[in-house]
């Protein structure tokens, strides 16, 4: 535990990179808006990233007649920009790991593949389903950049990244690498936008966390990671924060629904905490998962009520920037907590009104400097009951 | 780094579930010559929870049973942790929902499907019936996925924040994934597709009644030139030699060019050395290797190396098994096994 | 009114999956929800809501909607009889 943040990458509906989606950030500009992309009978906004798949391999230096999820572009983007953010040179020797987490895989391409099948024995292009596994991505990624240490993949749905940037730090603990790339994707496709749509649990409008008429998450594409290692950076050499501490626990109350009263997200925020041997009132600023939906804000708000009593720390909900983007959402809001930290600011949730009722609870709706931030919760919840923490400290 | 196997589970195409027996009625389940489907048990039988299993696909179903099977044999040890690993994860369902939505134009779809197809739908499911809120990771990286997910509980026992960890290696095969796969000409040179779900309880303390110790395991890329350089500095970070290995329990799938590695280090390797393989029982899938570590763990603590893994070579007082796994010819991994003494 | 239950009851096991139950062990007045009845839940009610726009052309456009008209067969059946054109 405590390994430190020394590169950082993102690509999403806000920014190409670090700098764009800052910028963004702190001029409370949205991502949200009209899909293009490809066409689905769901009229929802998203956040979606506007380079199209030609443009992003155009953008990396790869052949534009091969076939690439837009995954593994995503992906490569960020890692790219974390590794060369880290300045880490992949062939100096150094044991690096590549540990990425997705929830589609390479469904973006996949979804194609059924479409050609239908009625067809052997219809589909095989070029579209080869990447479907949430591996290839990975690999894809790793191949691109020269990573070739260890390579691992999670996915457990809207928990993924955050996990994967536990995993890295335990590596590092185990002294089984030297520097770890940990972060996660998930592109836009109708597999998702159908499904969360069969859920009833898209918003029609721009989503509105912790907000009493909240009706549910916009999704979004991206991809966020992080550079890691064990050893405090040399002075001079930079260093974003450190990884304080983390916990994952499950839910175990219900397949989809999180608890009311939200025990495992307690059991995640505490134990992250814990881990960190942080005490809750020195927490200076929580980015909630905050996803929009009915079921989620009320239990993420009562778990945070429970763990911090009256003196809720500041927190918003970076989502209606860049939509829930899934997978990748803890790998970006990993990256947002690091900013947070090293130029010492609070993103705004903005699209607030309202407070739920029975919570009472107010995200802060204005950009804040100079606002003394040293400790950031970062949290992410998912299907099947996966709830997980991290907590990010200044050095 | 190492943890014993308390108790283990297995649904594959072969007689494994729920008995004593260690492959010695070895039977063809086969769908046909190039494709192995599991033997299943009767699941109303192996999960109770009614409400939850009217959901549960085949994948799951397995998994979820595989699962409850090894914990109730666990000589009352509960997971502190359940870790998941799967490459394709619930397939079955994912397709579902891929096909309702091109059949029904996106309207009107069933959220059922959705739900089921995510990869963590197994190790959410487990955790819901046993009750536990405790860590719960899926690892879904190919030839990797079971082995990510060992090591991980490897790191948890170390760690001291788990006794027990409840791992598991899942997948299943579908007839689109067998069309794609045939398509691919997967099997032109003699691999087969297989499924199945293998679970241990992986215990960092010793008890009388444990089927074996893991010792360590590495992954690595199959284009790593020097594959007797990888095995030998496998062995020294456990603190051995190869002659110190008295059984390699190797996973060729039988497609020559899918094998290239580990046939090439297989050919390096003394030729008194004693082989089995084990891949032609359980056919290809991403996590194949949990069967691989089931029958290791098997082999030593019923001390016969059983016909049906092909032994070459003489294998008596079996104490000590090097794993070898490949996956496509990419994702390599060894895992180290010793008899509990 | 009866022949819409009974259909239900059939439509209920066929699209929840409920296995272990047959259509006419379903209690019309008991709740679908729950303890005590069938023991439906939250995807579930996604499903009935499938149902009603599937076969009997109602659409209901917020789960919460749902709450007393899913209450139990006798409900449902009234819900569709009263709106149903």
């Amino acid at each position: 535990m405590g390994s430190y943040v020394v590169g950082i990458g993102v690509i999403s509906a806000i920014g190409n990179n670090v700098e764009e989606n800052f910028d963004s950030l702190v001029s409370k500009r949205t991502g949200i808006g009209a899909l293009t992309h490809f066409s689905t009978s769901h009229d929802v906004p998203v956040g979606q990233i506007d380079l199209t798949n030609d443009e992003l391999k155009e953008m990396l230096g790869l052949p534009k007649a091969k076939t690439y999820s837009r995954t593994a572009l995503l992906g490569m983007v960020a890692v790219k920009e974390a590794l060369r953010d880290a300045g880490i040179d992949v062939h100096a020797g150094l044991r690096i790991g590549l540990i990425s987490s997705t929830s589609a895989g390479g469904m973006d391409l996949s979804e194609n593949f059924y479409v050609e099948m239908k009625g067809k024995k052997d219809g589909g292009r095989l070029r579209n389903v080869v990447s479907h596994d949430c591996g290839d991505s990975t690999e894809q990624i790793a191949s691109a950049l020269g990573i070739n240490g260890f390579l691992s993949t999670i996915s457990t749905a809207c928990s993924s990244s955050a996990n994967a940037l536990m995993l890295a730090d335990r590596l590092l603990n185990h002294d089984q690498l030297d520097v770890v790339v940990a972060g996660g994707i998930d592109p836009l496709c109708k597999f998702t936008i159908n499904g969360f749509s069969s859920l009833m649990i898209l918003d029609k409008e721009l989503c509105r966390p912790f907000d009493a008429t909240r009706a549910g998450l916009n999704l979004g594409e991206a991809a966020g990671f992080v550079v890691l290692q064990r050893n405090k950076p040399a002075d001079g050499k930079k260093c974003y924060c450190r990884l304080a501490g983390y916990a994952n626990a499950n839910d175990a109350f219900h397949q989809t629904a999180t608890s009311p009263d939200g025990d495992g997200p307690l059991l995640a925020m505490s134990g992250a905490l814990k881990k960190a041997g942080i005490r809750p009132e020195e927490v200076d600023y929580v980015n909630v998962h905050g996803t929009g939906t009915g079921n989620n804000d009320q239990s993420e708000g009562t778990a945070m009520k429970r763990l911090f009593g009256e003196n809720v720390p500041r927190f918003s909900s970076t989502k209606v920037y860049t939509g829930h983007t899934l997978g990748a959402a803890g790998g970006i809001e990993a990256v947002y907590s690091a900013l947070a930290i090293s130029r010492d600011v609070i993103f705004p949730t903005f699209n607030f009104k309202n407070p739920i009722e029975e919570l009472a609870m107010k995200p802060e709706t204005e950009v804040i400097r100079n606002a003394g931030i040293k400790v950031v919760m970062s949290n992410s919840f998912g299907f099947g009951g996966n709830v997980s923490s991290l907590v990010f400290s200044a050095e | 780094m190492k943890c014993y196997i308390r108790n283990m589970s297995a649904i594959s195409p072969q007689p494994t579930f729920a008995t004593d027996s260690f492959l010695t009625d070895v039977v063809e389940t086969v769908v046909d010559a190039n494709c192995l489907k599991a033997v299943e048990p009767d699941y109303k039988e192996c999960i109770k929870e009614a409400g939850l299993r009217r959901r549960m696909s085949h994948v799951i179903k397995m998994g979820v049973a595989s699962a409850l099977n090894c914990v109730e044999g666990a000589q009352g040890a509960m997971p502190d942790a359940i870790i998941t690993a799967t490459g394709l994860g619930c397939l079955a369902d994912t397709e579902k929902f891929l096909q309702s939505i091109v059949e029904n134009d996106e309207k009107l779809l069933n959220p059922t499907s959705f739900i089921q197809s995510t990869f963590n739908t197994i190790g959410g499911q487990i955790a819901l019936i046993l009750k536990r809120q405790c860590y719960n990771f899926t690892y879904v990286h190919r030839g990797f996925s079971f082995e990510s997910a060992v090591l991980d509980a490897m790191m948890q026992l170390e760690e001291g924040d788990a006794s027990n960890v409840l791992v598991g290696g899942i997948d299943e095969v579908t007839d689109t994934e067998y069309r794609v796969m045939e398509r691919m000409g997967f099997w032109r040179s003699g691999a087969k597709m297989g499924e199945g779900a293998q679970f241990f309880m992986l215990s960092s303390t010793v008890s009388s009644q444990d089927v074996a110790q893991i010792s360590g395991l590495c992954t690595f890329l199959a284009d790593t030139s020097d594959y007797s350089q990888k095995v030998q500095s496998f062995l020294a970070s456990c603190g051995m030699t190869l002659a110190d290995v008295d059984l390699v329990l190797s996973g060729e799938c039988g497609d020559a060019k899918m094998d290239a590695s580990l046939l090439s280090w297989k050919a390096s390797i003394p030729a008194n050395m004693p082989t089995a393989t084990f891949k032609h029982l359980c056919g290809e899938y991403q996590t194949a290797s949990s069967f691989g570590v089931w029958c290791a763990a098997n082999i030593l603590k019923n001390q016969m190396v059983p016909s049906a893994l092909r032994p070459v070579g003489k294998s008596d007082n079996v104490r000590r098994i090097l794993v070898f796994n490949s996956y496509r010819n990419k994702n390599c991994s060894l895992f180290l096994l010793e008899k509990v003494e | 009114m009866e022949e819409l239950i009974s259909n239900l009851k059939v439509q209920l096991v066929e699209s929840l999956n409920l296995e272990d139950v047959t259509p006419a062990e379903i209690d019309t007045e008991a709740p679908l929800f729950g303890d005590g009845g069938l023991g439906l839940d939250s995807i579930d009610a996604l499903e009935i809501i499938i149902l009603l726009e599937k076969h009997y052309g109602l659409h209901i456009g917020d789960p919460k909607e749902g709450k007393n008209i899913f209450y139990s067969v006798r409900t449902l059946a009234e819900y569709i009889t009263a709106n149903q054109k």
